[in-house]
Parts: structure tokens; sequence; C-alpha cells
């Protein structure tokens, strides 16, 4: 439990206004949704669900009244446990007052060896799950799959073979251990389906799957106040219906309120925060109506305009203070909380993207956010870099420790130990004293070899490296090292059923194999 | 004479479209003719409006209100010069919409701005648009914007492309938005925007080379 806590974001009577406020959106505007069956769920918990409008097709306007609001908040639990993939693993409990990281994903990648951007390939993903594997701090894998496989996601042969939606899933699993969050951006039933079928191949069965999940799927919205799912036949699926693909196999769904500050939610912060909890609460109902009880996660996926270049910004100061507002009203409803700051602004690794990352870090744990995610990203999640990963790893050690609090345990105090020792004039110390061998471990951050304590003279003797240069450096000497601890028959089942799939779609002999072949680390 | 089309260069810098599209029926009716009210007051004011942005002076919200008095104006001006065979000189006709199965439109809007303020004839389609609808405009624009922020909006991309392509190879084909990128835009066999302030100069620089 940590213990380090930011107060008065929001007073609780400001909260109270903010909730007031989000349900009365709710009551008079609504909220616009288009899948069929989501809205027969909004129908069943006794919302007025409107007349379908021209566009986009099979919309329709959903209102509200706080009872039903009322009544689904009361229905979501207020903790659950998501499992890892392995024995071994990290458990993450949701909404037990502990603070856990992920990574994220990028459309791109700079590349360790060259130090150009380049796409990412499949190749990449597999690395980029090892070295997750691998960094004691992150503790779920995002992977951000569609992203980091440009050779698999954006190649005729691949999309015609339906297997993005596999291979995506199989991938990460099969090289780390870790709980999973995913965005599940698949174009097909199909491919649905077989995403959910490899993770409940990760916990045993479907049913396992539903008692202990291994994974959780992101949910965003288009700002304001829509959720919307394909709209013709044939197109490709959208949020609405991996949310509803996902909740049918028991899958807990993070809901990431989406607005961006100035452009798809009002300029003023608590507009935005209004915005982003009603956006929340009008799927909480959908979903407690679906499966009463059934765990959800107060996401955010909130940023601010770049009133300059129109792009989104994450971390900007404003953004932060969205983010804080809305972990608080998640706090307010006794809810699990995740940020997904997504990523920072910078483009590349550089002191900006330290500072960033950092400030993000801190100011989440502080705020309590159960789970922060963005680990690795840069530019607004169109960049990724390995050495991030390591930076991001050795920050958020030091964050970890830092909300954790002064431990004021019995032996926290030693007056024993200091009447005993006596006086520093006098030569005495601390260091020889088993009360120091025995706590300095959790009493003190252990620094990395990341972290540069050089004396000036020491580190121009040893190069003058940067921190940059050392992450790289222990990013190659961790990929060469680290071997994840998957057991060798999960491995079996995952490309047991890619390779069903591969038959499925009638891929056989040396073209199934070249696919296979692209699933295992060649380091 | 003069003075209605200075404050009508003001108002565009102001981004006020009421009070432009004031000013711009009042140059009217007092004679000035419809070309010069674009010529000696729209367009100037648009000229400031895209310095000031450049320089910092003003940001987008500003920038969202003279595109928005840009379009009132025109279309008044339209009105105006009715059967005549002048027309606004615009740099070109360009055609925008978030494309089939993705519905976000604020990155869509600020292209269509950008271009707007830039001396583009803007024709926006909308979101969810699909590669039939693009291909019903094709023949009225030098170029045509395809914005997508869903990564599965590629394929809609793709599809758009190879129906208006092969059909109006000279139209510009430019694709934007956080689906994409230059690799992309390269194995589609089209241009590529990486953010909204550098569209209207892509366009502009390609159409240039077109004519040529």
């Amino acid at each position: 439990m940590t213990k380090l806590r930011i107060e008065g974001v929001l007073t609780e009577s400001e909260r109270e206004r903010i909730h007031r406020s989000a349900v009365t959106l709710l009551e008079k505007l609504g909220f616009m949704c288009n899948h069929p069956g989501i809205l027969e769920a909004f129908r069943q918990a006794g919302c007025e669900v409107g007349d379908e409008i021209a566009k986009p097709k099979g919309a329709r306007v959903v209102t509200f009244t706080e009872e039903i609001i009322s009544d689904a908040l009361n229905k979501a639990p207020s903790q659950f446990t998501l499992y890892p993939i392995a024995p071994g693993y990290r458990e993450i409990k949701f909404g037990s007052g502990e603070v856990y990281f992920a990574t994220t994903g990028s459309n791109s990648l700079w590349d360790i060896e060259t130090g150009e951007l380049r796409d990412a390939v499949l190749s990449d993903f597999v690395t980029g799950s090892r070295l997750i594997d691998a960094l004691e701090n992150f503790d779920a894998n995002m992977g951000y799959p569609h992203y980091w496989m440009y050779d698999v996601a954006r190649m005729d042969e691949y999309e015609k073979y339906g297997l993005v939606g596999a291979l995506m899933n199989a991938v990460p699993m099969l090289h780390c251990g870790k709980a999973q969050i995913r965005v599940f951006e698949c174009s097909t039933e199909q491919e649905l389906t077989d995403n959910l079928n490899l993770w409940a191949i990760t916990a045993g069965g479907k049913e396992a799957f539903r008692r202990k999940p291994t994974g959780a799927i992101m949910v965003c919205f288009t700002s304001p106040l829509s959720l919307i799912g394909r709209t013709e036949p044939g197109e490709p699926l959208g949020w609405a219906d991996w949310l509803w693909g996902g909740l049918n196999a028991g899958v807990p769904f993070v809901i990431k309120p989406s607005g961006i500050i100035g452009a798809s939610s009002p300029v003023t912060v608590a507009g935005s925060i209004v915005q982003g909890v009603a956006e929340i609460l009008a799927t909480l109902v959908a979903i407690q109506a679906i499966i009463p009880g059934h765990p959800i996660v107060f996401g955010d996926f909130t940023g601010s305009l770049d009133m300059i270049t129109g792009g989104k910004g994450n971390c900007n100061p404003e953004a932060l203070l969205l983010h804080l507002g809305l972990d608080s009203m998640a706090h307010y409803y006794s809810k699990p909380s995740l940020w997904f700051p997504g990523s920072i602004n910078a483009v590349g690794v550089d002191s900006q993207a330290a500072w960033e990352h950092a400030e993000t870090y801190l100011l989440a744990s502080l705020a309590g956010v159960n789970m922060t995610m963005s680990s690795g990203g840069l530019g607004q999640g169109m960049a990724g870099d390995y050495r991030q990963y390591l930076v991001d790893n050795e920050i958020i050690g030091t964050v970890k420790h830092i909300v954790k609090g002064i431990n004021m345990n019995e032996e926290a105090i030693p007056l024993d130990l200091m009447i005993d020792t006596g006086f520093g004039a006098l030569g005495a110390n601390f260091l020889g004293s088993e009360h120091t061998r025995r706590l300095y471990k959790t009493e003190m951050w252990r620094r990395s070899s990341l972290t540069n304590t050089l004396t000036w003279d020491a580190w121009k003797a040893q190069g003058k490296k940067t921190l940059w240069d050392r992450a790289g450096e222990r990013a190659r000497e961790l990929l060469k090292k680290h071997k994840p601890d998957i057991p060798e028959g999960l491995q079996q089942e995952i490309r047991g059923y890619l390779l069903q799939a591969l038959e499925r779609e009638g891929v056989k002999g040396d073209q199934a194999k070249r696919i296979m072949d692209k699933t295992y680390w060649n380091g | 004479m003069e003075e209605i089309l200075k404050q009508l260069q003001d108002s565009m810098y102001e981004g006020n479209r009421v009070e432009s599209e004031r000013l711009a029926r009042e140059a009217l009716s007092s004679g000035i003719e419809p070309l010069k009210v674009i010529e000696k007051g729209m367009k100037p004011g648009l000229t400031r409006v895209g310095d000031a942005f450049e320089t910092g002076a003003l940001f987008l919200p500003e920038l969202v209100g003279a595109g928005d008095a840009a379009l009132a104006v025109g279309n008044i001006i339209d009105e105006a010069l009715g059967e005549r065979k002048e027309t606004i000189p615009y740099k070109g006709t360009f055609a925008i919409g978030s494309v089939k199965g993705d519905i976000h439109t604020i990155g869509k809007g600020i292209v269509a701005t950008m271009m707007r303020v830039n001396g583009f004839k803007v024709i926006d389609l909308g979101v969810d648009v699909s590669p039939e609808e693009f291909l019903e405009v094709a023949d009225k624009v030098e170029a045509i914007g395809l914005s997508g922020l869903l990564s599965l909006s590629t394929k809609s991309m793709e599809e758009t492309i190879k129906k208006v392509s092969p059909k109006y190879p000279d139209v510009l084909i430019i694709i934007g938005g956080a689906a994409v990128d230059p690799a992309l835009a390269k194995a589609f066999g089209v241009l590529y925007g990486a953010d909204a302030a550098s569209a209207p100069r892509i366009v502009e620089e390609n159409i240039k080379q077109r004519r040529q």
C-alpha cells in the first residue's frame, strides 16, 4: 500500500459538483452509440434510447437518470485482480492502493543500432516484449501490437490470411509473462475471437479466464460522448464491437475518456473532467447491465490540443491537471484508475523525454493512480525507443520508492541503536550496524548502472557516456542474457493455436513455417 | 470604399465571421467589384492571419475563426459573381474527409481551415466518407486529403486511392493523421502531410509542379 498522496486537486464539494454535472449532461444531452447489443443493454438498464439517426449508421442517443447511474456504480466492483500469464510474475491488484506501471507502443521505432527512426516490424515486438519481461518495474505489457508490426499489419498476405489478430496477441505472450493490457484494433470477428481464445489459453480455459483474467482491454470514445462500432456489415470493427466481444468473454475493461481539451472537450479542465466522467458513467451503465459486477477501471486517454500544431498533448500541464481530476473522481466513486498519458511530447530520447516521463509518473503515483501506462513511448505514441524503456524503468523505480512514503514501523526509529552508537565527533556511524545491513535494501532506493553517480574524473575516464548511451548498452546486455520464464507447454499451446489459424486460412508448408519463424527470438 | 475593405481585412484577422459577412455585403452594395472584395479585403486579411500564426501571435482558435469567415465571404462573393465568367482566384480546390470507418473530425477540420486560410477553396466532405463519395468530387478538385486516426482507416484510404487515382490520375492525394506515416504514403504512391500546418505548402507546391 502506497502512502504518499496528493490532496486537494478537487475538494469533496467540487467532486460532488462534477458528479452532478456529469449526470445532468447524460440526462439532458445523453450518449451516442450504434452497437445493437450495447443499445439493448442501455434499454435493459432503464435508459431512454432515441430514434436512429442518419450517420453514423445505426447510432442512437441514449439518455440516463441519476438512479440508473447510481445503480451501475453500486454494481461495479471497487477492486479486482489482473493475473500474469505465467507463474511467478506479479499480480495486479486494481483498487488496492498499490501503483503499477506498463508500457506503450508506437508506429515507428528508433533503431538501437543505427540510431535512425524506422517502421517497427514483428521482430521488434519480440524484442520489446523480452525487454518488458526483463525490466523489474514494469508490471504489465501493453505491446500495442498493431503498431509494432508493420510487416504484419500492412502486408497484404497477412491481412489476407486474417492473422493479424492472432499474431498481435500471441507474440507478446510468447516473450513476456506479465499481465496484459491491450487495445484490440481487430478488423474482423475472427481476429477478435483469435485474441480472446489466446487469452483463454493463458488462463487455462475460457471459464478460468472469467475467474482469473490475464488480460484487460482498453476502450476509447469518439469524444464527446460517442461510442461507435462498425457502421456497415463487412466494415472493420470499432470500439463498441471490441467492447461487446470482450465483455461477453469476461474481459475486464479500462474505460478511457478521450476528450482533448479545447478540441473534443471544453477548453476548461473542469468541463473536460465532467465530460470524461460522463463518458465513463455511460459505458459503465451498459457494462453493468450486461454483466452485473463486471470489473472496470476508470481509464484516461485525454489530452490537450496544441494550439499551434493541432496535435494532441498528453502531458502538457493542463492535461496533467485533467488526468489528476479524472483520477480524483475514480477515488470519489471508489473505483480503480488507470492513466494512459499515451506518450510524451518529446520525439526522441533526450532531456525532455526524461523530464516529461518523470513528471507524469510522479504525479500519477502521488495521485494514487493504480496503473500508469506509457513507458517507452515518444512523440505522442508515434515513436518508440528501447532506451526509453530502460530509463523509464529507472525513473519508475525511484517513484515507487518515494510514494511508499516514510516507514514508521517499530524498527524505523531505532532509539536504542542511536543511543548506543553515540556521537559523530567521536567517530560513531551506522554503516556497520546490523540494522543498516538488514534494512538498507528496503529503506533505500537501489539505483541500477543507468544512473550516473560517478565523479567528473571517473565519468570522463569512462568515456563521458550519456544516460542514453548507458541505456543502449544495458538494453543490449539484458537482451543477451534475459530469458523470459514462459512455461514450455504454454508456448506450445500458443504456437499450436497460431498454426491452426494458419491452416484455417489455407496457409501450409514453407509459408506457414516462415510466418511461425517470426514469432521466435533470434538474438 | 477602401475603408470598408480595410475593415474587412481587420475582421478577417479577428476571425469575426458575422462582421466579415456584413462588411462583404456592404462592400458589394457600395459598388465594389466582387473580386476586388477578395483581392483587397479577404486575401490580405488572411495573409495577415497566416503570418501571425507563423510567428506565434495567433493560435488555432483564431485561425479557425478566420477560416470560417473566409468560407462565409467566399460564398457571398460566389453568389455575387452569379453567372459571370469570373471566379475567385483560389490556389486550387481541395476536398477533404475522414475516410470510411473513421469518424474523427478535429484533425480533418484543422487541415480544412489551414487550406482555406492559405487561399484554397475547400470542399469538406465530413467524416466516414466512402471511396465513392471522394470519387464523386474528384472531377471538381486539384487535390484530395484523406484523414484517418485509427490504424484500421488505412484500409479505407487504400480503397479510396485505388478508386480515385486510376480515373483521375492528375488529382493529387495527400494522407495524414495518426494512422499514417511517410512509408505508408510512399507505398500508396501519394503525398504525406505530417501536420496540418504543412498541408497547404505541400499541396500548393505539388499543384504547381503538375501544372508546369
